[in-house]
């Protein structure tokens, strides 16, 4: 090819480069993909990064598919079991605990030797368990003061829950002081 | 119907039957999914056994918030969402042995900025060995050296087909970020695998 | 010191701190007996830990809301060029034991305390079952990567946190954050034998004007071997708050450590499970994102005490009645107010805070601009001062 008077510099073809990910995709408009083609034909070092992108691209689009284990679905549903049904809105606020109850008492009798396992799955499937769940025995029906004992409960936990998250932190003295100086305050109880 | 709209469709349709306690529908759910999220999973962790554990784990939590998954939604989206950040405690939990500093540093698993120019093999002969099988080798290498965020895109993209948009709300960031990180991925690779890649298809 | 609290410190911020800036020297850092700057670890905490971009500029309090005669704190922009470079290795170990350990620890406030047996591995994994006092006696906290367990044996009742997977890291990350910006500092203070281990004490300090030695925040007593805390006190402006020390220890496989003692698997059944938080953990990042979610207007605290910052909002997931809780923090210092609508408030009830807070709770009636009833539970480790400027100011 015969253009004596072209005139581009190293700033098109990093201009250039920069499109060269979406020109492989085809993902750019039909005067950009013009002045892509225009530039490959005269540059041969974009040119090659051209073709290299796009046996790059290629290659990732068809690397080897991988499958899972064979045992696979009969240990998913095995762990499915274990969770007994998922509870519905609908259903009875007893019904639901006991199911509830039922199905964490299997959670909690399961054995794996694998920590990982036993970190994941267990860990995983106590704490996903409770999605949804009613939280608080307290209904309608029940009084104030049980009301309040758990949000006391809750809020008191949730300190030493975070301090236990933290490696400055001390669960332990959280664990100790919280309920003695709020059970003292004899503050406000309804 | 284009063939997306037409997986979404019948995707609701099982989603719908799954909602509502029926086993079968989760199950055939499970299927249709679970090769994608393990392979999609087992290249972010790099390990077979953990893959397993973290696909399985993906679908159990599946199974107990589908209650709140709006069946509107993209199915796809959802799953490789929990995947993903599976992924990422993982990899959180993995780091912890690593060193406090290292661990620390939030550019540690980056390399956006200053991406490190990697010298290419110089003794590759293009001549002497079957490429395809090369470069599939040396790409999924370059490919587990990625640093986590560019990986994570560019095996959403190019291997398992996602959109942009399903990929900015899987990995929670901008379109935008979805977008250079795919950049940058790709350039990473092509300039490890250079040699590789200089055939004619 | 009270600063106004704006609308800007309704939302999270990360602290009040700006990014690391030069290196120079500045009066109020030179105290007795810190050694100088090493100039390379600075530099290479620059080099880790880089431009703190997430942070908002510290916003100086307004001089019409000056309250007391403590003098304001307000950062020169300057670090402080003494690191004490042994300090943050210990910490570093600490951070990393390298063995796993067992033995018998006790926790002591005032004049009570509790004892618990403890098994811990390399991975931050720890059991604790208690031993006394009686009303503590059989329950279990396992504390894992992520999770977080406390069987309460005599409510038969099993408390379950999924933590935030990073917050960890995060906690990390404020301590280093507070260490190059100046506000903390790490000092080793001290050698001392505890329970036949040789420890070096590192107290970690925050820095206020006009307490040229600093305040004590955290102190720990480090195993110069595997990095074990042996022993940690907890401590705010008025002095200790708390201590835990292990009255005997076992290292190494003598302390057998199995990792079956760490499963969820291994607590004894419960007969109520409640999570702590919501598993989706909406997190809210205003008071005006969470308001929607519940049916009463959320007070909040119009005056902090200084540096203090909204660090997070969540709702509690109880149906019947939502609570919104508010955690505030400052570097390692943190509070909470957790807040529902009480329905049918005792008619002999007090409302208002406590005149003078005593300990590290406190709990009363407050009535919101809607006429509705408010319980607030406040936790944390402010002292007496400046838990009245949150409390007095809460509407």
């Amino acid at each position: 090819m015969n253009r004596p008077f072209a005139s581009w510099d190293n700033r098109d073809c990093e201009r250039i480069q920069g499109l060269l990910s979406d020109y492989t995709d085809g993902s750019l408009s039909a005067r950009q993909t013009w002045e892509v083609e225009r530039h490959l034909a005269d540059c041969r070092e974009c040119a090659a990064q051209a073709q290299q992108m796009k046996v790059l691209v290629g290659a990732l689009r068809s690397v080897e598919r991988h499958s899972t284990p064979d045992d696979f679905m009969r240990k998913l549903h095995a762990q499915l079991d274990a969770l007994g049904p998922v509870p519905q809105a609908q259903r009875s606020f007893s019904a639901r605990w006991r199911d509830e109850w039922l199905a964490l008492r299997n959670v909690l009798s399961l054995r794996r030797v694998s920590l990982v396992g036993a970190g994941l799955a267990a860990v995983g499937l106590l704490v996903f368990f409770m999605v949804g769940r009613p939280t608080s025995t307290s209904s309608p029906n029940t009084t104030n003061t049980t009301n309040t004992a758990a949000h006391l409960q809750q809020a008191l936990e949730r300190h030493v829950a975070t301090a236990a998250g933290d490696p400055l932190d001390d669960p332990t003295a959280e664990r100790l002081a919280a309920p003695l100086s709020l059970d003292s305050e004899g503050n406000g109880s309804e | 119907m284009t063939a997306a709209g037409s997986v979404m469709h019948a995707d609701t349709a099982l989603v719908q039957r799954a909602k509502a306690n029926d086993r079968a529908a989760f199950n055939e759910i499970v299927l249709r999914y679970k090769d994608k999220v393990y392979n999609y999973i087992y290249r972010m962790v790099r390990n077979a056994t953990d893959a397993e554990d973290l696909t399985q784990e993906t679908f159990v939590r599946a199974y107990l918030s589908l209650h709140s998954f709006q069946s509107r939604a993209s199915l796809n989206t959802w799953l490789f969402r929990i995947a993903t950040n599976l992924c990422i405690d993982h990899s959180r939990r993995a780091k912890r042995t690593q060193g406090l500093v290292t661990s620390l540093s939030p550019d540690n698993e980056e390399e956006e900025e200053g991406l490190q120019r990697d010298i290419p093999d110089a003794t590759f002969d293009p001549q002497r060995l079957l490429l395809n099988k090369e470069l599939g080798e040396k790409l999924e290498k370059a490919l587990q050296e990625l640093p986590e965020k560019l990986r994570m895109v560019v095996l959403l993209y190019d291997v398992e087909g996602l959109s942009y948009e399903e990929i900015a709300a899987i990995a929670g960031c901008p379109l935008g970020t979805v977008k250079s990180r795919l950049f940058n991925a790709r350039a990473v690779l092509r300039r490890k695998l250079e040699p590789y890649l200089n055939v004619m298809l | 010191m009270a600063i106004l609290h704006t609308q800007s410190q309704n939302r999270l911020g990360s602290g009040p701190l700006g990014p690391l800036s030069s290196i120079k020297g500045a009066s109020w850092l030179c105290r007795g007996g810190i050694a100088p700057a090493i100039l390379a670890l600075l530099g290479g905490l620059l080099l880790f830990y880089g431009p703190a971009t997430a942070q908002k500029p510290y916003r100086a309090p307004h001089p019409r809301h000056l309250k007391g005669t403590q003098p304001r704190f307000r950062p020169v922009g300057k670090p402080s060029s003494q690191v004490d470079r042994q300090a943050i290795a210990l910490l570093k170990q600490m951070f990393h034991p390298s063995s796993d350990y067992s033995g018998l620890q006790r926790t002591q406030i005032g004049d009570r305390y509790s004892e618990q047996q403890i098994w811990a591995d390399t991975h931050g994994r720890i059991r604790i079952q208690y031993l006394a006092p009686p009303q503590f006696a059989g329950d279990i906290m396992l504390i894992l990567p992520g999770h977080f367990f406390d069987y309460h044996a005599r409510a038969h009742r099993l408390d379950v946190a999924t933590l935030p997977t990073n917050q960890e890291q995060n906690e990390i990350r404020q301590l280093v954050q507070g260490i190059r910006s100046g506000r903390l500092q790490a000092v080793v203070t001290g050698e001392e034998n505890v329970a036949g281990r040789d420890c070096a004490i590192v107290t970690i300090l925050e820095n206020v004007p006009g307490q040229p030695m600093g305040i004590p925040q955290r102190k720990f007593w480090i195993d110069r071997q595997t990095g074990i805390v042996l022993r940690k006190e907890v401590w705010n402006a008025r002095g200790m708050i708390s201590a835990t020390y292990m009255v005997n220890i076992a290292i190494g496989p003598e302390a057998g450590v199995t990792p079956q003692m760490f499963s969820p698997a291994s607590l004894p059944r419960a007969a109520d499970v409640k999570p702590l938080f919501p598993s989706e953990r909406p997190q809210f990042r205003s008071i005006e994102e969470a308001q929607p979610h519940v049916p009463f207007p959320i007070l909040r605290p119009t005056q902090l005490p200084e540096g203090y910052v909204l660090s997070g909002i969540w709702l509690s997931d109880t149906p019947n009645n939502p609570s919104v809780v508010l955690r505030y923090s400052r570097g390692l210092n943190y509070f909470s107010l957790t807040e529902r609508r009480v329905l049918r408030p005792n008619p002999r009830a007090r409302y208002g805070p406590p005149p003078v807070l005593h300990g590290v709770g406190a709990r009363w009636l407050q009535r919101a601009s809607d006429g509705s009833t408010i319980a607030i539970i406040y936790i944390g480790h402010l002292t007496p001062g400046e838990f009245a400027i949150v409390a007095d100011s809460l509407q």
